[in-house]
């Protein structure tokens, strides 16, 4: 007779032990729900926003393998003519877009395109592919109706539009009325995807629209790639000066660079909590073994096989592990809501203009969150699985026994956790680590400090009995030996503790010294009284031109001394497009951060009005440029060399920008726009008064935003503040999850010590010792995880403002150091490891002494 | 003695623990004979080696040196996964503390050793419903052992440990945890069940009066096997 793979028994043994322990099973639900969840809400958000970005350049690039441009002012559309008469027979179709929002359309940022529709079938499909997209009355329409706008029938539904409503679009701070003239019926989900945040328009109705008239921004090419190169030559041949023909992908190729960074970084923060979740995970199946050392050992006895001891604990485990990660999969999904809103405006703040109308909801998402919480669980439980199959039966039957094991597991762990933690703090220190073996190395000196932690435990509990017995008594003696002789038990939840307090401190620390860079950083860039750009334009980059003559009036206005302009603009260039800022701030120079420079501030700002460049620092660690080198960017006149006269400090955006002398700008590219000012005011002018007086008078046709110094350092700092809710966010379920771990813990260690409790109270401790015992032990777990975090919170600060940022981001920080992150993370040690002790307080102080000692 | 037809044939089996990094012998050199059907009682005091004796008869534990003879197999020659399935076959246990499986009822704890042996589930059940009805528990199956007195819960260890067939079974102190009345009737069923199924039974106890009811009384001291005669 051949015995089952695993009697039906067998199996009844470890289902109903999760059925008569509900609360534990609970407790690694939770674990793993919550773990699996917060990866998959950041995965989600991440796949959204990135889907958004694609979806965006996709929508605009369409098919198009090249482009012309030819910077700041476009083309003039002659060009298009004169090369669509060449002969050429290639496709090619004109651009003009232009960024603007609706009040009818929820005020997010959209791309109006101005399109030839005629031209579009070979790039755009889902515009012109057949006539099914573009009904030929909503064709005629327009070009008919003035101001006359296509849009998707979802975003038409959405908003509750029809054909021949009437829109007002804020173009530049500028109220424009448009008409719903047709709808466009998208074929499939990818067309409608891509026509998510697009308005379509004819090129001559963007051109008034935006100013440019007689001008394209672009002209779309499908090179073929055969001949391609003597293809490129004819056409550049004909290309009038100071166009230039380019690669359509080098267009977003950096935005995706940076962005990518960004993603990596909340994963990498979202998978900290999964770690956490395992330490929970590990902590319930090594309790659930040491509860049952008894039924294990008899099955032992009745000739049951490791084996098969190992399948039912690896196979309780694991059938919670896909409860848990279910339920964390749909908690995901409606937390990924949330992260979507965080993350994508975070992208905004920072990287570029984009919305996510939807959540999308990747089945590789979910897929990767099921086997990551399955992962989680297996690795989390085959190490209390292997223990308790690889007890031969006698010491299976022997708690003391199992407990002298988990304390020589702790000392070869402890040996390899230093290993671990040491190897992966000198890779960090020596090597230079790209983003990803940066976070991993992180890990390592995180999981390694994790693994000693116990070991400390172990050593230090027996001396705290010493100073705490001539203190507090018998209390004092009793709880930190019952922490230290439970091992088993305690160590897993102080070191998921520990992780999570640290990497809490870790990254306070980081978002304060960073905070702290920028606070700095304002004092010395902005000195002006008043500060103005075009309203709902980019608080730190904005490009949207300023009315002339608003700030003909602006020069003149009573009360103003001095006036200086700044024009941010996306300048070609052959690394793609990138941030031009010219300004003609005269004291510029000594207004800058200098983060590599020669000479004085005044005297790199004198090379700067000769004509060289400021690179900020995240654009010259991205291009590998550094002082006295060159960059080249595509100038009317064709490619033009920079020289770079110092890197500053700049924390505008990751992207990083070029600052000239608006002069020269002008003179080079000539475009006399201005995106934004600044004034210095008479003393003894009331400020706020001139604020409101500017905002009203100054341009009645544009809405600008004008703010004083004090309000746009407070703006400033709170898109900062809203760059880190995400992370804050992350933090916090981390710091649940390891709450779940002690709460998990203490409620075993209790359950479990129910008869001694009884023999406490037997022999006349009262409720109250009861009650002080546990929170005494709970306390001292919560207090000693607390300590060691400290630490080790200040090194993963440490990894990520020295090493993590500057790779992601491009950014120096420097650690501000403060304490108050310090006493916080301490305090939340403490206090979650008290509360975690409460109900199993209650529990062990309700029990008479005479149940509690029937229990063994 | 060595007789071909015994049962179990164990020969200057030997163990000793480590104490305070010193080797505390249990076993010295012990020598025995079991013939089938036979019922031997091991006398000794607390800490005598009985229960260590057993462990090894039934390959929970390891001599240091000896043999254990059972079907042509020696248990000292085998390793760990080999000495599970060979007990799991051949030998049935009841202990002091019952040792039900607390998340199973009472007629999944009988079922249990036939299904590990496996025999098919319906067959194991039947069986284990007649040993049940056998030890006076009928119509208490579906009940859990926490439900149990002392005396019904070793009741059902002792049809678990003849639900798949054993040719062995070993009693560590059955009536160790019960009183003295239901110690009496719990012993006797124990004599009576092995008997009629035409079991082994090794008992270890240090109570005189169930020693009576052996074939055979040995007394462990100090390690060592000293025959009794039998005192039925």
């Amino acid at each position: 007779m051949k015995p089952p793979a695993l009697a039906p028994s067998l199996i009844k043994v470890g289902g109903r032990y999760l059925l008569t322990h509900p609360l534990q099973s609970l407790l690694m639900l939770v674990g793993i729900a919550l773990g699996v969840g917060v990866a998959v809400s950041v995965d989600i958000a991440n796949a959204s926003a990135a889907q958004a970005f694609e979806l965006s350049t996709e929508a605009v690039a369409g098919k198009a393998t090249h482009y012309i441009s030819a910077g700041p002012l476009g083309l003039d559309e002659q060009t298009y003519t004169t090369l669509r008469s060449a002969g050429l027979e290639l496709p090619m179709a004109p651009v003009v877009s232009q960024l603007v929002t609706s009040p009818q359309l929820g005020n997010a940022p959209l791309q109006l395109m101005g399109i030839d529709p005629f031209a579009e079938q070979p790039f755009r499909s889902y515009i012109a592919g057949d006539n099914e997209d573009l009904p030929s009355a909503a064709l005629g329409a327009f070009y008919a109706i003035p101001g006359a706008v296509l849009l998707s029938s979802e975003m038409a539904a959405q908003y509750g539009l029809a054909e021949g409503d009437t829109l007002e679009l804020n173009i530049n701070g500028i109220m424009l009325p448009a008409v719903v003239a047709g709808l466009l019926q998208p074929r499939d989900t990818l067309s409608a995807q891509a026509l998510q945040g697009l308005i379509l328009a004819d090129i001559s109705t963007v051109q008034e629209f935006s100013g440019r008239l007689g001008r394209l921004e672009r002209i779309d090419l499908i090179l073929p790639s055969q001949d391609r190169a003597a293809i490129i030559a004819e056409l550049e041949a004909r290309l009038p000066e100071g166009a230039v023909l380019l690669q359509s992908e080098s267009r977003n190729q950096s935005v995706e660079q940076m962005t990518t960074a960004f993603r990596t970084n909340i994963t990498a923060l979202s998978l900290l909590g999964l770690v956490v979740g395992v330490f929970l995970i590990y902590n319930t199946v090594t309790f659930s073994v040491v509860q049952r050392r008894q039924s294990f050992g008899t099955l032992r006895a009745l000739g049951v096989s490791s084996r098969e001891i190992f399948a039912i604990v690896l196979g309780e485990a694991l059938l919670v592990g896909v409860i848990g990660s279910l339920v964390g999969l749909a908690l995901g999904i409606v937390m990924g809501r949330g992260s979507v809103a965080l993350v994508s405006q975070t992208i905004n703040d920072v990287f570029y203009t984009m919305t996510v109308r939807e959540v999308s909801l990747p089945t590789q998402s979910l897929l990767k969150g099921a086997l990551l919480g399955m992962a989680a669980t297996f690795v989390a439980a085959i190490i209390p699985a292997w223990e308790a199959a690889k007890s031969p039966p006698r010491r299976t039957l022997s708690r003391s026994q199992l407990e002298s094991v988990s304390r020589r597991t702790l000392a070869q762990a402890s040996v390899a956790g230093a290993l671990l933690a040491i190897a992966s703090a000198l890779a960090l220190a020596r090597l230079n680590l790209q983003l990803i073996p940066s976070f991993g190395a992180m890990f390592g000196v995180v999981i390694g400090a994790a693994l000693v932690a116990p070991f400390i435990m172990q050593v230090s509990m027996p001396l705290l009995a010493r100073v705490l017995a001539p203190l507090i008594g018998p209390l004092g003696r009793l709880a930190p030996r019952e922490v230290s002789a439970s091992a088993s038990r305690t160590s897993p939840a102080m070191a998921a503790l520990m992780v999570a307090v640290a990497v809490t401190i870790g990254g306070s620390l980081m978002v304060s010294s960073f905070r702290a860079s920028v606070v700095d950083w304002m004092e010395v860039i902005l000195r002006d009284d008043i500060y103005g750009s075009v309203a709902g334009a980019s608080i730190t980059e904005p490009q949207e031109a300023i009315e002339p003559d608003a700030l003909r009036r602006l020069e003149s206005w009573p009360g103003i001394t001095s006036a200086r302009y700044l024009r941010n603009v996306m300048v070609d260039s052959p690394h793609g497009p990138l941030m031009v800022a010219a300004n003609n701030n005269p004291d510029d120079g000594e207004e800058q951060v200098y983060f590599a420079a020669e000479g004085s501030g005044e005297e790199v700002w004198q090379a700067v009005q000769d004509g060289a460049v400021l690179l900020s620092e995240p654009l010259a660690n991205r291009l590998e440029l550094g002082l006295g080198d060159s960059i080249t960017l595509y100038t009317p006149h064709g490619p033009q060399d920079f020289e770079i006269a110092a890197i500053f400090s700049d924390y505008t955006s990751s992207r990083g920008n070029i600052t000239m002398w608006l002069e020269n700008y002008r003179e080079i590219w000539g475009d006399q726009s201005v995106t934004a000012f600044s004034v210095e005011v008479a003393e003894g002018t009331d400020v706020d008064a001139l604020v409101s007086e500017l905002q009203g008078e100054l341009s009645p046709e544009q809405l600008l935003h004008i703010r004083s110094n004090s309000t746009l350092r407070a703006e400033s700092l709170s898109v900062f503040d809203r760059t880190f809710l995400i992370s804050s966010a992350l933090h916090i379920i981390t710091t649940n999850v390891a709450f779940v771990g002690v709460l998990s813990a203490m409620l075993s260690l209790q359950l479990e010590k129910q008869r001694q409790m009884g023999i406490l109270k037997a022999i006349g401790l009262t409720v109250r010792q009861i009650w002080s015992l546990t929170l005494l032990e709970t306390g001292l777990i919560g207090a000693l995880s607390g300590l060691l975090a400290l630490p080790l919170g200040y090194i993963i600060a440490q990894v990520l403002l020295g090493l993590i940022n500057r790779r992601s981001f491009g950014w120096t920080l420097r650690m501000h150091f403060e304490t108050e992150p310090f006493i916080e993370a301490l305090l939340v040690a403490i206090a979650a490891a008290l509360l975690a002790g409460l109900y199993p307080a209650w529990r062990a102080s309700r029990r008479s002494a005479a149940d509690a000692m029937r229990f063994d | 003695m060595n007789t071909p037809t015994a049962l179990l044939r164990i020969s200057g089996l030997s163990k000793s623990y480590e104490e305070a990094g010193q080797r505390r012998p249990i076993l010295r050199n012990v020598d025995l004979e079991i013939q089938p059907g036979e019922f031997v009682a091991l006398l000794g005091s607390s800490g005598s080696g009985k229960s260590t004796f057993l462990n090894l008869i039934s390959g929970i534990d390891l001599a240091d040196v000896g043999e254990i003879w059972m079907q042509g197999q020696n248990l000292v020659a085998m390793n760990e996964a080999e000495r599970t399935l060979f007990r799991r076959n051949h030998i049935g246990f009841v202990f002091q503390f019952f040792n039900l499986l607390p998340t199973l009822t009472v007629l999944e704890n009988v079922t249990l050793p036939a299904e590990l042996r496996g025999i098919p589930l319906k067959q194991a059940q039947a069986r284990a419903a007649e040993l049940l009805a056998q030890v006076g528990l009928a119509g208490r199956e579906s009940t859990f052992p926490d439900r149990l007195s002392g005396g019904e819960q070793q009741r059902v260890a002792i049809a678990r440990a003849l639900s798949h067939d054993p040719l062995l079974v070993l009693a560590d102190e059955p009536t160790g945890n019960l009183d003295e009345e239901t110690g009496t009737h719990i012993m006797a069923l124990l004599e009576q069940l092995t008997r009629q199924a035409g079991k082994n039974l090794v008992m270890a106890t240090h109570n005189l009066e169930n020693a009576r009811l052996a074939d055979r009384v040995l007394r462990m001291h100090e390690g060592k096997l000293v025959s009794e005669p039998a005192q039925r």
